[in-house]
């Protein structure tokens, strides 16, 4: 069954832009202009994910989002927004927002977003990810650099498997220790550097082209060198 | 002479006034009445004793006139007794007969009055009161004048009428003042509301426009004022509302035609065309969102919690913009205490202060050098580049808004750095730039700690 993305923007223009970026990508798309359509769609078609204005000409985006969570339906979705402020991402991830991006945003990361959700929670979940040169396999829990097998440790694959979904991006020293140690957090306080460390040393040698950077005293960001 | 503003001290001075002029009025008022109610009581008694002396007065045939006075008016009028005086005088105003203190008796000046006459006062020095009487004596006409020695043991009415006065003035006077500290109190007591009704206005600001005075407990002749108050509160609230819809309305109508032609560039151009029309595209972001920051600091913080760990903003905002750094080859480092600092401010304008101080660092920062950024217990938040450094000239000038130290920097609008100050100050919190040991801008920011505003409320 294709992956077929709902996506709910009221502005024409843009809603024909994410459609055309969402299939550059290889995820079937719908658009739609208001939440009444997005309910009657909703009612005949399975969507994988949707897209999610916050701003619609019949009501707040937020109120479907309501809806939808409230009849224990789990579809992924992915807010856009005009607005900025703290309070109002809160209120967002509050009412059940896999994710949340402001507008202007980059194609890309909308596309990385939303895979991100269909991975998270979606029909990709243990899909493959693939940055640069190194593919990860979450099923088997391997790693692939030039097609060859990485020997890591678990607490390593995890640690590059949160830096991969989250390529480009900073994931936090302490999201990381959450990860690895779980919430008992009984790991030394430099182990998650050990980790890094040694990780970056294995992906160097095996020729990646991606680089661990580390942002002292937040954390890190892995990024695609090519 | 002007009253003062106090109702309290006007009501006071005006008592004061009245009290003060009836103590004055009144002590001359009851005196007169006392003095002339006694001389009324002291002329019927003098009549009276006349008309009683004059029926037991004979006229014998030689022309002598014969007193004939029983036992008690014998002794009344006699000298030794010395308090009466009467003498008779016949028409020519000689004198025929006189019993009593020989000296108080004389002639008369004007003997043919055919009315009763008074000389004399109750009120010192005056000591004798006289009294004129035309009386028939057989069937000839004489004059009886009675006098008394006012200042006899036994003559009492004219010490009784210069005596009276004080005791009433005193009551008066203790009476009067009562009523002054009856006055103050009611006055307090009356006022007792609007103190409440000042306490429960001056606790409303533009974090609880929605609150409203109340008027249950607030007097009558006050309401007008109160239910006023109410109604420009109303329209103030509803100003702040439309700013901040005009805000957001403003902010969805330019950031989704942004969204617009940043798609159409990223899906529609050739890859290598897209690079700086982005930039551009991102520059106008930038320069929007400061823009809306700038509104929306302006305007009142109406939700969400005024406090926040300036520790957790700080490790967001450098781990949103690090990626950034590091594309830009530049390093950010984050140094922050083990336990929270929690501060004096929303999450939403400290992360605006500690995101502008962050692009700003970056921007003038070289590559390959270093963005710190260092968060102490005490609330300080300092953020140091290794770029040229603020010359000492530009320092005061910086934190303005549209100030920039190159004007044809086209990429930036100048508001990054008015934008920390005001969220900065906003929150009690303060800032200043300072030379960076070994090169480069130190901005520091001092925000206002939970302990430091439990020790100066």
């Amino acid at each position: 069954m294709p992956m077929r993305i709902l996506v709910v923007e009221d502005n024409v223009a843009l809603l024909d832009l994410i459609q055309k970026g969402l299939r550059q990508a290889q995820l079937e798309c719908r658009g739609v202009t208001t939440i009444a359509d997005a309910m009657a769609d909703l009612e005949t078609t399975r969507y994988a994910a949707m897209v999610l204005d916050c701003s619609l000409p019949d009501g707040d985006g937020l109120a479907l989002l309501d809806v939808l969570r409230r009849s224990n339906n789990a579809i992924p979705i992915v807010i856009l927004t005009a607005r900025d402020t703290v309070s109002d991402r809160v209120r967002g991830l509050r009412a059940g927002a896999d994710d949340y991006l402001t507008k202007p945003f980059a194609m890309d990361e909308l596309v990385a977003r939303v895979e991100a959700a269909l991975r998270r929670s979606g029909p990709l979940s243990g899909r493959a990810m693939t940055l640069s040169n190194i593919v990860l396999e979450p099923a088997g829990r391997e790693v692939f650099v030039d097609g060859h097998r990485l020997e890591v440790s678990s607490r390593s694959f995890e640690v590059l498997e949160a830096l991969m979904q989250r390529a480009g991006k900073t994931v936090t020293k302490r999201a990381l220790e959450d990860l690895v140690f779980g919430m008992k957090n009984d790991g030394s306080p430099n182990a998650i550097e050990v980790y890094v460390h040694r990780l970056r040393k294995q992906l160097k040698d095996a020729g990646a082209n991606v680089e661990v950077h580390t942002v002292r005293g937040v954390g890190y960001v892995l990024s695609d060198t090519r | 002479m002007s009253l003062p503003r106090s109702l309290l001290a006007r009501i006071i001075i005006l008592h004061a006034l009245a009290v003060i002029t009836t103590a004055v009025c009144l002590p001359l008022l009851i005196d007169r009445t006392a003095i002339r109610t006694a001389t009324n009581i002291q002329r019927r008694s003098l009549q009276d004793q006349a008309m009683a002396l004059a029926g037991h007065l004979k006229l014998r045939s030689d022309g002598s006139i014969e007193a004939q006075l029983p036992r008690e008016l014998g002794t009344r009028y006699s000298t030794s007794y010395g308090r009466f005086t009467f003498s008779v005088y016949d028409e020519a105003g000689r004198e025929r007969l006189t019993m009593g203190k020989s000296s108080a008796s004389s002639p008369l000046a004007q003997p043919t009055t055919t009315g009763e006459t008074y000389t004399g006062s109750l009120q010192p020095p005056q000591s004798v009161y006289s009294g004129l009487f035309p009386v028939t004596i057989g069937d000839q006409s004489f004059m009886i004048r009675l006098s008394e020695n006012l200042g006899h043991g036994d003559s009492l009415l004219d010490d009784m009428a210069r005596t009276v006065t004080w005791p009433i003035m005193v009551t008066m006077g203790m009476l009067l003042t009562s009523l002054v500290i009856a006055n103050i109190l009611i006055v307090r007591w009356a006022t007792a509301p609007l103190e409440a009704t000042a306490r429960e206005a001056s606790a409303i600001g533009p974090e609880n426009l929605g609150q409203r005075l109340s008027t249950d407990k607030t007097p009558q002749e006050v309401q007008p004022l109160v239910a006023a108050f109410n109604v420009a509160l109303d329209r103030l609230e509803e100003g702040f509302r439309l700013q901040q819809e005009f805000t957001a309305d403003a902010a969805h109508e330019l950031r989704t035609p942004l969204a617009v032609l940043r798609a159409r560039i990223e899906t529609m151009l050739p890859t290598a065309h897209q690079r700086e029309l982005i930039a551009d595209v991102e520059a106008m972001t930038r320069t929007l969102n400061q823009l809306l920051m700038v509104a929306q600091l302006e305007q009142p913080e109406h939700e969400g919690p005024r406090e926040c760990d300036v520790t957790d903003v700080a490790t967001q905002e450098v781990a949103s913009i690090a990626p950034l750094a590091i594309a830009s080859r530049r390093t950010i480092e984050l140094s922050v205490p083990d336990s929270p600092v929690v501060v004096r401010g929303s999450a939403q304008s400290h992360s605006w202060a500690i995101r502008n101080l962050l692009e700003n660092a970056l921007r003038h920062t070289p590559e390959n050098s270093s963005v710190e950024v260092v968060v102490s217990a005490d609330g300080t938040v300092t953020v140091g580049d290794r770029g040229p450094g603020i010359p000492l000239a530009d320092r005061a000038k910086i934190f303005q808004r549209f100030w920039r130290s190159d004007r044809h920097d086209s990429q930036h609008a100048g508001l990054g750095l008015s934008i920390v100050h005001r969220a900065v100050t906003a929150n009690g919190g303060t800032i200043a730039v300072e030379d960076r040991t070994g090169g480069g801008a130190l901005f520091r920011v001092k925000l206002v700690t939970l302990a430091d505003a439990d020790r100066a409320p």
